[in-house]
């Protein structure tokens, strides 16, 4: 009988322990968002959401909201996270008492929604579009030999003529970032909203019309402009390329059949995994580079901070004025990627070769601007300042 | 390297140590002995986790030293498990109750085998770390090494039994090529136990366990030129998008607890009730970052066994009900990465759960004559294993029934000489399953999980078939060989395994 009795009570404690087990309901908490979005600046006013979207990316699930937007206020409901946010498209806005047609961008590359509400704002910029080259295609990655050995110096750049008028290249400044979009820091001052911070910078040479270049048609500037082929089989041919970089100072390959660029400030020498951004710019009418090396030198600091250690550092460096600039792109790795080093006007995104750090299937391949129509051979190419749409990553390269 | 070779010479210092302590033991080796490994107590062997009642594990000294050999082929496995498996090992174990109040048991073993084929797991102890491994697309075969040790002693006073055991499990696994792993882990466990007698006329034992885990992992990687990119998984095959690429070295870090209570009647010994809990939180921490946590992940264990003996004049009969339930609740991280300051910790949610309960009924038939011993248990047993991923909602669901019976049989063969021979029988079904799984560009990731899950909605048949002769080549000195055989049948591919053993007994 006391069996029995001491057999019913594990069955008991049994049925209590199952009775008392969790449900798994315990999932992601919710955060009740606001975002406010801030006009361009002072002078120009949004009067209308034409065709505006506001895409947000949580960062730990890649998992994407997006939305319509009507109005400067967004509310919606997400799960707690680290969201990166792009706001972009077609806006009325008013500039002097005057109505006008634009597009703005917004970008946070990190916004963590953490509390139950939550309000954020979001600076918009008014894009700008010139009517000049654009970047058609940056090869940075470099080639793998047949035996698997690294291969550099087949770097190129390609610079796309995407207007209906002929163009003259002189003067043409190509630009490398200072900054990394893989390491974000607080520089102080920021200048990023007027200007572009280089560490390097290279010039087509000539006197204004030395070099013309139709509608439709293509530069190569190339970091040697040699046939790579005959060293590496899985390279490109760029002793076509109608400039090369070269710095005799560093033990260069120069082709003399293929014309120099002017060593503006530095070498550009591309980032093989692609960490860092690159513009094109005009100087303005009384800026030379004397002058420009003279006036635009500026001073910034920034706190290094690792753990509980931190070292404050100071460093020069030299800015291009966003007005200068006819195109912008922003290059990363996916899995590093910190911030864009441009103002949204410029460019609101990024591109890539390589979802993560030495991505070994990066080698060969570039980041090249999607056509958007071709007509009897002459392609237009997509420009909204939007690299993570304009580009194509991770693309075959165009010389091969 | 240096650590192996020293943990080498420890381990081979200890195993001489215990050789020779066990060899100074005297006893005839005698067929009594030979089957007090095969006595009804086996059949409720839950409540020898009490190190308080260890003194009715047996009444001979039984000690062995043997090494083993065994060859696994397991194709139809998941794929974070090896499909191939060559092990050779050694073990020495002894069983040495000094008095009739005083006992003594012990085990030393070291395995070493290479796991082939492993897939998008790169760390080790699968079973307690699950689904938090670090991982990549590559993987490949990993050497590995494991100690283990174990001791415990227990002593009986006329109202009172004591019982203490600490057993310690050390594993290195490593790969010579990239991706290069070199995982270390131990585990450290400690019982204490009791055993009142005659408590309004039952007997009650008590326990309680403490144990400590860790596993390092690193990865590396010779080639500069690239390297695949690393995962740290979370469940059901997905992963922390932040933290996918180049954090190669992980940390796991545990604690756990445990407790447990044993009843059966003082006087008639035929009628045992055992409950015990375990609990283990393991967290696991990227290195390379400050040691941010990224999960933690609790194990939790509750098994309940019922047994009820009969004897007739010559027979033994049995019958038992177990309730085992088996938990993982995983609550992840949520990371931030472009603060400018590494990784940071945002919030932690509850993001994975797996639930497994398995209720089973078995009985034994045993008997016992002078010259030999026919042992047939049949059983039943039912499962429900549910898998859940919240973030991204995902899940799993399965429901099985099994049935089988193990028999054995033990003879004397009158020079010396013994036999004993064991068969085994089941037959998994699978009664429902549902599930709602990853299927998206992460092609590799969703290939796995749906593999896994085509193996775990399978039917599955088992046999094993296992064989031993053992002689006499002293009075007191038995030498065994022995092979065990198993077959299983998944999907209409067989997965097998073999192992060789021979050694001494005194």
């Amino acid at each position: 009988m006391n069996h029995i009795k001491y057999f019913f009570a594990a069955i008991a404690v049994l049925l209590a322990f199952t009775g008392c087990s969790d449900d798994p309901i315990v999932v992601v908490q919710k955060t009740n968002v606001v975002i406010n979005l801030l006009d361009p600046s002072d002078a120009v006013t949004i009067t209308e959401f034409k065709d505006v979207k506001i895409t947000l990316t949580e960062l730990n699930t890649q998992e994407k909201t997006e939305q319509e937007v009507t109005g400067k206020t967004i509310t919606l409901e997400l799960n707690q996270g680290s969201y990166e946010i792009s706001v972009g498209g077609k806006v009325m806005y008013n500039s002097d008492n005057v109505s006008e047609e634009g597009t703005v961008a917004g970008f946070v590359s990190e916004l963590n929604f953490i509390s139950e509400e939550q309000t954020e704002d979001i600076q918009l910029s008014l894009k700008s579009f010139s009517n000049d080259f654009i970047i058609e295609e940056i090869f940075f990655t470099g080639t793998l030999t047949p035996q698997g050995a690294t291969y550099y110096g087949d770097q190129y750049f390609k610079l796309y003529n995407n207007t209906e008028e002929t163009l003259y290249a002189d003067g043409l400044i190509l630009a490398q970032s200072k900054f990394l979009t893989v390491d974000k820091q607080d520089y102080t001052p920021n200048v990023m909203g007027e200007a572009f911070t280089t560490v390097a910078m290279t010039q087509i040479p000539g006197t204004g019309t030395d070099y013309p270049v139709e509608p439709g048609k293509s530069i190569v500037i190339a970091l040697d402009g040699i046939d790579h082929i005959e060293n590496n089989t899985n390279s490109v041919d760029l002793s076509g390329a109608d400039f090369e970089i070269f710095d005799e100072n560093s033990g260069d390959v120069d082709n003399p059949s293929v014309t120099n660029m002017v060593n503006f400030y530095d070498k550009v020498v591309p980032h093989s995994r692609g960490f860092n951004s690159y513009v094109i710019a005009r100087l303005p009418e009384g800026v030379n580079q004397s002058s420009y090396l003279a006036d635009y030198k500026y001073d910034y600091e920034w706190l290094f901070v690792f753990g509980n250690f931190q070292l404050p550092q100071n460093e020069s460096d030299y800015k291009i004025p966003n007005e200068w600039v006819i195109d912008a792109v922003n290059m990363s790795v996916e899995s590093e990627f910190q911030w864009i080093v441009t103002d949204p006007s410029l460019d609101s995104g990024y591109t890539y070769c390589g979802k993560v750090d030495r991505d070994e299937t990066r080698y060969g391949k570039s980041v090249r601007r999607r056509v958007l129509q071709d007509i009897n051979g002459v392609r237009l190419l997509q420009d909204t300042n939007n690299s993570a749409v304009d580009f194509i990553p991770e693309a075959s390269l165009s010389l091969k | 390297m240096m650590n192996q070779r020293v943990n080498k010479r420890i381990f081979l210092i200890i195993m001489i140590f215990c050789v020779a302590l066990l060899k100074a033991q005297k006893n005839e080796w005698t067929f009594d002995k030979l089957i007090q490994k095969y006595q009804i107590n086996r059949f409720f062997n839950e409540v020898f986790k009490n190190p308080a009642l260890m003194s009715g594990f047996g009444k001979y000294n039984f000690s062995e030293f043997k090494t083993m050999y065994s060859n696994i082929e397991e194709e139809a496995n998941l794929i974070q498990k090896p499909n191939q498996q060559n092990s050779f090992g050694l073990l020495a174990s002894s069983f040495y109750p000094a008095d009739s109040t005083t006992t003594l048991w012990g085990k030393a073993g070291y395995v070493n085998s290479n796991q082939k084929d492993i897939v998008w797991n790169e760390s080790i102890d699968y079973d307690l770390i699950y689904p938090y491994f670090t991982a990549d697309s590559v993987g490949g075969n990993l050497k590995n090494e494991s100690y283990n040790f174990l001791g415990g002693y227990a002593k009986s006073f006329k109202k009172i039994d004591f019982g203490a055991q600490m057993s310690y499990d050390a594993t290195l696994a490593s790969r010579a090529k990239d991706p290069r792993i070199r995982n270390i882990s131990s585990n450290l466990k400690l019982k204490l136990g009791m055993n009142f007698k005659n408590v309004l006329g039952e007997n009650l034992g008590f326990y309680g366990a403490y144990q400590k885990y860790t596993q390092s992992n690193s990865i590396s990687f010779f080639s500069e030129i690239s390297s695949p990119a690393v995962y740290h998984l979370n469940g059901l095959g997905y992963f922390n998008n932040l933290l996918r690429g180049t954090n190669l070295e992980a940390f796991y870090d545990g604690f756990g607890y445990g407790f447990g209570a044993v009843s059966s009647p003082f006087k008639k010994k035929d009628l045992w009730i055992t409950a015990d809990f375990r609990k283990l939180t393991i967290g696991k921490f990227l290195v390379e970052t400050l040691s941010t946590q990224i999960s933690n992940l609790k194990n939790q264990d509750f098994n309940i066994a019922v047994t009820k003996v009969f004897n007739t004049k010559n027979n033994t009969f049995g019958v038992k009900f177990n309730y085992d339930n088996n938990s993982k609740t995983g609550v992840e991280s949520v990371i931030s990465a472009r603060s400018g300051i590494g990784l940071a910790v945002l919030a932690q949610n509850e993001n994975y759960n797996l639930k497994n309960t398995v209720y089973k009924l078995s009985g034994i038939f045993y008997r016992d004559k002078k010259n030999d011993v026919f042992i047939v248990a049949p059983y039943v047993s039912y499962q429900d294993y549910n898998e859940d991923y919240f973030l991204i909602r995902s899940f799993q669901y399965f429901r099985y029934l099994e049935k089988g019976v193990q028999s054995n049989y033990i003879r004397d063969l009158g020079t010396a000489s013994f036999i004993s021979s064991k068969i085994h029988l089941s037959y998994r079904s699978v009664l429902d399953q549902q599930a709602l799984l990853r299927n998206d560009n992460e092609a590799s990731l969703s290939s796995m999980i749906s593999n896994n899950n085509m193996l775990l909605s399978s039917n599955a048949f088992n046999f094993k078939l296992g064989a031993e002769f053992s002689h006499n080549i002293k009075k007191d000195l038995n030498l065994f060989f022995s092979i065990d055989s198993d077959l299983t049948n998944i999907n209409s591919v067989l997965n097998n395994s073999i192992l060789f053993s021979t050694g001494l007994r005194f």
